[in-house]
């Protein structure tokens, strides 16, 4: 069965399992897939079939681990990039199945750990998130690290805490906004559009940008 | 004012009939809504460009239509779902009062941001008008925007105006009569569209726009449930609305505020890239550059000192020094003092009464001693504190309508985080050297429970007002410099030492310091003075009473015997442990009234060289530390509850007395000549 066609499957199953339990069912009725595909995969000994539910073995979790990854690291990517909506899936299924491991790493480390896709769904970590590797010289920074007199397009705020991104947004920060550092001491001042803004340090952790010109 | 904004709450308005409408001012703070107010009403009553300090809700009758129309001036906002105090206050006044036509301003050199309520006001089905305000400044910055276009685009009549130079205004009131709602609609996509229909479905005819409830309760607005009990409608329908919205949540991975958020966003930004037009920007004026280096890491704190200094001049000289002088002396003591006594002693026949009113006249040069009512509470506050607090008002009415006070947020930040605030707490610090008691009510601003209690806490603890400001300058300067300069320090590490526990016992953290920057502005004195002269009303109104109050209190306490009762039982305390003359304890008690006449008490006692240098650092120490004046009291009960009020107390005294004893000990000990 070709390896492709094994990962897609094992993707989708693990997508599924975001939502609860995985029934073969569901697989057969929703994905159109067959019983005998099924078997083949839990031959190969990436799942396991009981009573009807699917689970994964190590090695299937570490292989649907890794395209889940793969493929929203690529989302990512390709949105820093702006590449258009209509491209980016067709796009990012490929990356998913062709990106070796340390390109992928390299294309975390560039986008500065990304924790979430566009999508808001969340971007398994990798060995390099946990090392927290800054070596690659990276294009995404968080806000904080822009010094005075610097410009940076925002790609994403990552803040769990939904008052303070109430608050941001209110004030203007938005992906896709250019947000210019006017000073960093004692407090950054950032100016948005007209709109000049005086704003801690620490609430700015969560805003990641990409430098501009 | 206080009492106005607190009769909205409850909507009890009384309506005249005969009045025509009802207009309501909306929009984001510092675009200049206060001053459109103004242009529309015909009183001036209070302007404050802060944002959150106009939780003062202005009302004022409007200078046309023959002054039928009542003009409501709602708090700044950022958005009509609430996330704040101030904007539910505004939002609950466009749905309670249903005014007749709303007066959106914006700053036209900022739609991106009033677009937004724009939208929401739609939203609402409101019928209003929209006013471009401060479009000098825009083109200043090379921001032009296409009117007519934009009124096409939302459906709503837009004018352009420029509403401190009263440009486009009588267009704007033209336009009120004419205000509508618009047929606009942001598409919310598929998922919320078809919520909201479900939403309009069950929601009954309450008079507001469902679709609007509608998008409030998705936005995960909770308020919007009380408003919706309030109109009747039962909690088996409330909880079918939360079913829907919980549904609707599940189809989205991002919280359901932020995807409505980025559609209107979207909306937004298809409306401003076709009406604004952005040219080169032009050179920044000298008033830029200002702005700039009032808040540069370098030059920032050097303009703080001058700022100072500026005050020290207008209050400290103008206010404490020459127009209390002249008052207390010229003014009361040779004049309306013997004449009012003249009086009473010829009318009064009861000699108590008498001294309720004016005390006894022991001759010049103390005159009237004692505490009347007249030569006591109503001399101190008009002549010794309208004066300090009139000038404060004024000094602290160029500061914010020239712009620099945002600035101030941004130095004080780090110093404010270190004991639970933030960079805004500095501005009631600021205004409690003018009167703490003002100073307590715009704790307001900030934004949790937790940093008002500890702005509170420390305004009542540390902060002197400025007619206790002058007396302890005079007293200390008397002694040397560095005595001034060691009270100081010491006051302020009290108030870092006890903001930083307290900022560790009390739960919770501090808000995020997000503030925006106005562009400096040189202030309108009109503006400046009208502003003053409400406060000051606001100071006649609400202090004197209390004033006059306390020192009928003390005139009862001293004749039934309680004064001198206490005075025995602090003795031992004032005496030994701090090491002060007996009669100390009277000027500590009065302190409490009027702080000022505390310190004044130990001024008197320094005049007539009844202090060594150390009791007078000593003294000085203790009365900043000590208890706020009662009419500060009052408002701590008021906004944080008797509990609260008197547990600072119970703490403040105490903690006082043991600061005074520590230093007294060290400087005695040590030996150290100050």
């Amino acid at each position: 069965m070709d390896i492709k066609i094994i990962e897609e499957i094992l993707e989708t199953i693990l997508r599924k399992s975001d939502s609860g339990e995985v029934l073969v069912e569901d697989l057969i009725r929703e994905y159109k897939l067959g019983e005998a595909d099924l078997a083949k995969i839990e031959q190969e000994g990436y799942i396991r079939i009981q009573g009807g539910k699917i689970s994964f073995t190590d090695t299937g979790q570490k292989v649907a681990t890794r395209i889940i990854r793969c493929h929203r690291l690529a989302e990512r990517l390709l949105d820093v990039l702006d590449i258009s909506d209509k491209n980016q899936e067709e796009a990012a299924c490929d990356f998913e199945h062709t990106v070796p491991p340390e390109v992928a790493e390299a294309i975390c480390t560039l986008l500065g750990h990304p924790t979430q896709c566009p999508h808001g769904k969340e971007i398994p970590p990798g060995e390099c998130c946990k090392r927290a590797e800054m070596e690659v010289k990276r294009i995404v920074v968080s806000l904080p690290e822009l010094n005075a007199g610097e410009r940076g397009k925002i790609v994403y705020i990552s803040t769990k805490d939904h008052s303070r991104m109430d608050k941001l947004t209110s004030f203007g920060f938005f992906p896709g906004t250019l947000v210019k550092v006017h000073q960093t001491r004692p407090a950054f001042v950032l100016q948005i559009g007209q709109t000049t803004i005086a704003i801690d340090k620490d609430v700015l952790n969560d805003i990641h940008v990409r430098k501009v010109g | 004012m206080i009492g106005s904004y607190i009769n909205i709450m409850s909507a009890k308005i009384e309506i005249d009939l005969k009045k025509k409408k009802k207009i309501v001012l909306v929009g984001n703070p510092n675009v200049g809504k206060s001053v459109i107010f103004n242009t529309l009403t015909g009183k001036y009553v209070a302007v404050s460009n802060y944002p959150g300090t106009t939780v003062e809700i202005t009302e004022g009758l409007s200078n046309f239509d023959r002054e039928r129309d009542v003009i409501i001036d709602s708090p700044g906002v950022i958005s009509l779902i609430p996330k704040s105090e101030d904007e539910r206050v505004a939002r609950d006044i466009l749905l309670e009062e249903t005014p007749d036509a709303v007066v959106q301003v914006a700053d036209a050199k900022n739609i991106y941001r009033g677009l937004f309520i724009t939208i929401q006001l739609i939203e609402m089905g409101i019928p209003f008008v929209l006013a471009l305000n401060m479009m000098d400044e825009a083109e200043q910055r090379g921001v032009h925007i296409d009117h007519k276009r934009l009124q096409e685009m939302v459906g709503v009549h837009t004018v352009p105006t420029v509403a401190i130079e009263k440009k486009g205004i009588s267009r704007l009131i033209q336009m009120v009569h004419k205000a509508q709602n618009s047929n606009y609609r942001v598409d919310y996509g598929d998922k919320i569209e078809h919520a909201l229909r479900q939403l309009s479905d069950i929601i009954p005819d309450i008079g507001v726009d469902k679709r609007f409830v509608g998008l409030s309760a998705l936005s995960g607005d909770i308020t919007i449930e009380e408003y919706l009990l309030s109109k009747g409608i039962e909690h088996e329908l409330i909880g079918r609305i939360k079913e829907i919205v919980k549904e609707t949540e599940q189809k989205y991975s991002q919280p359901l505020s932020y995807v409505i958020t980025v559609k209107r966003k979207r909306a937004v930004d298809a409306i401003v890239k076709e009406v604004e037009q952005v040219r080169q920007e032009k050179k920044s004026a000298l008033r830029d550059t200002i702005g700039k280096i009032a808040m540069s890491p370098l030059y920032g704190i050097p303009v703080l000192i001058v700022v100072l200094f500026l005050m020290y001049i207008i209050v400290g000289v103008l206010g404490a020094g020459v127009s209390v002088d002249f008052l207390e002396g010229k003014v009361f003591n040779e004049n309306i003092l013997p004449f009012v006594s003249h009086y009473i002693l010829r009318y009064i026949p009861f000699q108590i009464v008498q001294e309720f009113f004016i005390g006894t006249y022991t001759g010049a040069p103390a005159g009237y001693t004692g505490y009347g009512i007249i030569n006591m509470g109503l001399t101190y506050a008009l002549a010794i504190v309208l004066p300090i607090v009139a000038f404060f008002f004024l000094f602290f009415g160029i500061l914010e309508d020239s712009g620099y006070l945002p600035r101030l947020t941004i130095m004080s930040n780090k110093m404010f985080k270190k004991i639970g605030l933030n960079g805004k707490a500095i501005l009631p610090m600021v205004l409690g050297l003018g009167c703490v008691t003002m100073a307590t009510l715009t704790t307001r601003i900030l934004d949790t429970k937790r940093e008002r209690i500890i702005a509170t806490f420390l305004l009542a603890l540390g902060i002197p007002c400025s007619a206790q400001l002058g007396v302890i300058m005079a007293m200390l300067s008397a002694v040397s410099i560095k005595a001034l300069v060691f009270v100081f320090i010491v006051v302020l590490t009290q108030l870092f030492i006890v903001g930083y526990c307290a900022a560790k016992i009390l739960p919770g953290k501090t808000s995020d310091f997000i503030v925006e920057i106005p562009p400096m502005r040189v202030p309108k004195l009109s503006n400046i003075l009208k502003k003053t002269a409400s406060r000051v009303k606001w100071y006649l109104t609400e202090a004197v009473p209390i004033f006059m109050l306390g020192a009928a209190i003390l005139f009862v306490l001293d004749k039934v015997g309680v004064l001198r009762k206490i005075e025995q039982l602090a003795k031992p305390i004032i005496v030994t442990f701090l090491g002060l003359p007996a009669k100390a304890t009277e000027a500590f008690l009065i302190g409490f009234f009027r702080r000022d006449y505390g310190a004044a008490g130990l001024l008197s006692l320094e005049k007539a060289g009844e202090l060594s240098h150390v009791q007078i650092v000593v003294s000085m120490v203790v009365i900043t530390l000590f208890v706020p004046c009662i009419a500060n009291l009052l408002v701590i009960i008021k906004e944080q509850g008797i509990k609260r009020a008197f547990a600072i107390l119970g703490f403040i005294i105490p903690y006082a007395i043991m600061v005074g004893g520590i230093v007294r000990f060290i400087l005695v000990y040590f030996n150290i000549r100050l």
